[in-house]
């Protein structure tokens, strides 16, 4: 972008400051002025032009500097565009494209994109088919996501959301797919907390990493889950699979409704703007799986929605939810339990992911989910305190090893979905065959290890998988070769 | 007092500048505070708180117009209008290389008036910069007639002729 200067004699036209806000500027003159457009103050900052009546102009500002009664001001006949290209990768950056920690290689990127690009239409769009792996054995099995699916991912804070953006993030990378991390209005302390994860794991050089703290300008933050939808289009067209994480979209809602109050505009439900919806939807409307020159490229987009106290029938809640294909329910009761990812299988849906599973796969998600639901109403039945009996013991033995199971610590470690596959038919048929083998405990890290290094053994139970019709064939099999199998895997 | 807006004619032609808007309305807030301190202060005395010049002007109307000098109505209603005037103006800002002297401005607004018409001021900025000529600021319209600008688009256009 060029100077002030360069602008004014290019365009011929200015304005001047009539009324200085912390975010939005009052700027009278612009005649020809455009919704969207940017403006350049004679200071060097930059804002773009949110209003307009024929004589002031308001004027949203990507700085914090405050702007003086009086700064000129010149339209530049442009819109905010974001650098976009390979050398965003492994970088950490704002909306604009700055480089947010010192990072003496990054070159800003020469080429750029709209920020506001509309949504691709029906016909570019295709049926989600392949599954993706987020490496969490709980949605893997039990609610399976796609490639190009948009889930929310919603529950109380600190219930573990942004744990599982993260694991969802390592196993992307290993697919060799984009992912973009866009940190929208975070404390500085969980943005460092983010980069280090991304180092400790050895994926900082792989991931794009947008992001905003909850002091940098509103309007820069308002940006920033745009920015990433652009950048994560910009790597769609080049030919990858991107998974893109909007880490939260109720504080973005809280931030665009602090500049729609500061513009005095008219405050609908709970004070969000009227627009809040279309703002929202524009966004998610761009992610999911295209035709493109390339082939069949997708941008799965996984949205974060803060509740309160478990409420899910909050305002941007319910908004968010009615935009994407389902949602993962982090149930703060589940956590408090110890209970790691605290997803909510009962409360969580997904709407296409099914669709991209195997006979196989949906044989074990069935069993899996009615096995839970029988399990979980026998627990309930517990409370009361009547004497149980011994099938229910039984059962509620069991649903303690298949729980144990799809616990997961929220470290660094992801399970290939074949993986999670062959542990569970192997834990199933124990259970069946009532012996004492657990392919679960403190070794299932190095069961991980020993499936990602040895091609071999991945291999032949890859091949297994595939070569398995049905859940009961599985379990056949796994009675024949599931101890050789899991021995090869402990070596 | 509506009628009579062609009262205000001479008063009105006679501001050139944005400086003289602003000290003329700043009087006649004076003039307005004074005038309603106390029950007997009549025009007259209350003139005596601003510039001769201005209070020879609005005496002179006043007089001209056979208006009541005593009539407090009759004085806000006219300070009112004439308020209401002067906000009207357009504001023509000019960025000029040199002080410009009242004679200059008066040439510079008689050719505003004579050729655009009435109510429009001149905000002058001096910026020695420019070296010459003027940029004109007008509506958000920005005009740069200027010097520099003529030297910088010809080092632009023939660098190469003028370093050989």
């Amino acid at each position: 972008m060029k100077d002030f200067k360069f602008y004014l004699d290019l365009v011929s036209e200015i304005g001047f400051v009539d009324k200085a806000g912390s975010a939005i500027m009052h700027v009278n003159g612009l005649p020809n002025v455009k919704p969207d457009e940017i403006v350049i103050f004679e200071t060097g900052e930059i804002g773009m032009v949110l209003s307009f009546d024929p004589n002031i102009v308001e004027v949203l500002v990507f700085s914090k500097n405050p702007i003086a009664h009086g700064t000129k001001a010149v339209r530049t006949n442009e819109f905010l565009k974001v650098p976009v290209g390979l050398e965003l990768v492994g970088k950490i950056i704002d909306p604009l494209g700055n480089p947010l920690t010192a990072m003496d290689s990054y070159k800003k990127p020469s080429s750029s994109r709209s920020i506001n690009n509309p949504a691709a239409g029906i016909l570019s769009r295709k049926t989600i088919t392949k599954q993706l792996e987020t490496g969490v054995p709980i949605v893997d099995l039990v609610m399976p996501l796609g490639i190009g699916q948009r889930e929310l991912i919603i529950g109380d804070r600190k219930t573990g959301k942004t744990n599982f953006l993260m694991q969802a993030i390592l196993a992307q990378t290993k697919q060799k797919h984009m992912c973009i991390y866009a940190a929208i209005g975070k404390k500085r302390l969980d943005i460092k907390e983010a980069e280090d994860f991304f180092k400790k794991n050895n994926i900082s050089d792989k991931i794009i990493f947008v992001a905003s703290g909850f002091d940098d300008p509103i309007g820069l933050t308002y940006l920033v889950p745009f920015a990433a939808m652009t950048i994560g289009e910009y790597f769609r067209d080049q030919g990858y699979d991107v998974l893109l994480a909007l880490d939260d979209l109720t504080t973005h809602a809280k931030f665009y409704r602090e500049i729609s109050l500061l513009a005095k505009r008219f405050p609908g439900r709970n004070s969000y703007p009227g627009d809040i919806f279309y703002t929202h939807a524009k966004l998610l409307e761009r992610a999911g799986n295209f035709v493109i020159e390339k082939g069949e490229k997708a941008i799965t987009c996984l949205p974060v929605v803060e509740t309160t106290q478990g409420d899910l029938s909050g305002y941007i809640q319910t908004n968010i939810m009615s935009m994407t294909d389902g949602h993962l329910y982090f149930d703060s009761d589940l956590f408090a339990k110890g209970r790691r990812p605290a997803i909510n299988p009962f409360l969580s849906v997904t709407r296409v992911g099914r669709q991209t599973q195997s006979t196989l796969k949906r044989d074990i998600n069935r069993e899996i989910l009615s096995f839970l639901t029988i399990s979980e109403k026998m627990q309930n039945f517990t409370h009361f305190g009547a004497e149980l009996t011994e099938s229910t013991k039984v059962t509620l033995a069991v649903a303690d090893k298949v729980v144990k199971f799809l616990d997961q610590a929220p470290a660094a470690t992801t399970m290939p979905i074949n993986l999670s596959l062959l542990l569970f038919s192997m834990l199933w048929d124990n259970i069946l065959q009532n012996k004492n083998i657990q392919p679960i405990g403190p070794d299932i890290d190095k069961i991980i290890e020993v499936y990602n290094s040895k091609p071999q053994v991945s291999k032949e139970i890859d091949q297994t998988i595939e070569n398995t019709q049905s859940f009961n064939d599985f379990l056949k099999t796994m009675r024949e070769k599931g101890e050789k199998l899991l021995e090869s895997l402990k070596i | 007092m509506k009628k009579d807006i062609l009262i205000y004619f001479n008063l009105i032609t006679s501001l050139k500048t944005v400086e003289e808007v602003n000290e003329l309305s700043s009087e006649l807030d004076s003039l307005t505070s004074s005038l309603f301190k106390s029950e007997k202060m009549n025009l007259e005395e209350a003139l005596s708180s601003i510039r001769e010049n201005s209070a020879k002007a609005i005496m002179e109307i006043f007089l001209k117009n056979k208006l009541d000098l005593a009539d407090k109505e009759v004085i806000q209603d006219f300070l009112k209008t004439l308020k209401n005037l002067m906000q009207k103006f357009k504001v023509i800002k000019l960025v000029l290389a040199f002080e410009p002297t009242h004679q200059t401005i008066d040439k510079i607004h008689n050719y505003i008036f004579e050729n655009i018409g009435i109510g429009y001021i001149l905000d002058i900025e001096v910026d020695e910069t420019i070296l010459g000529g003027s940029v004109v600021i007008f509506n958000g319209k920005y005009k740069d007639f200027t010097l520099r600008k003529i030297l910088d688009d010809t080092f632009k256009e023939k660098r190469e002729q003028i370093l050989a």
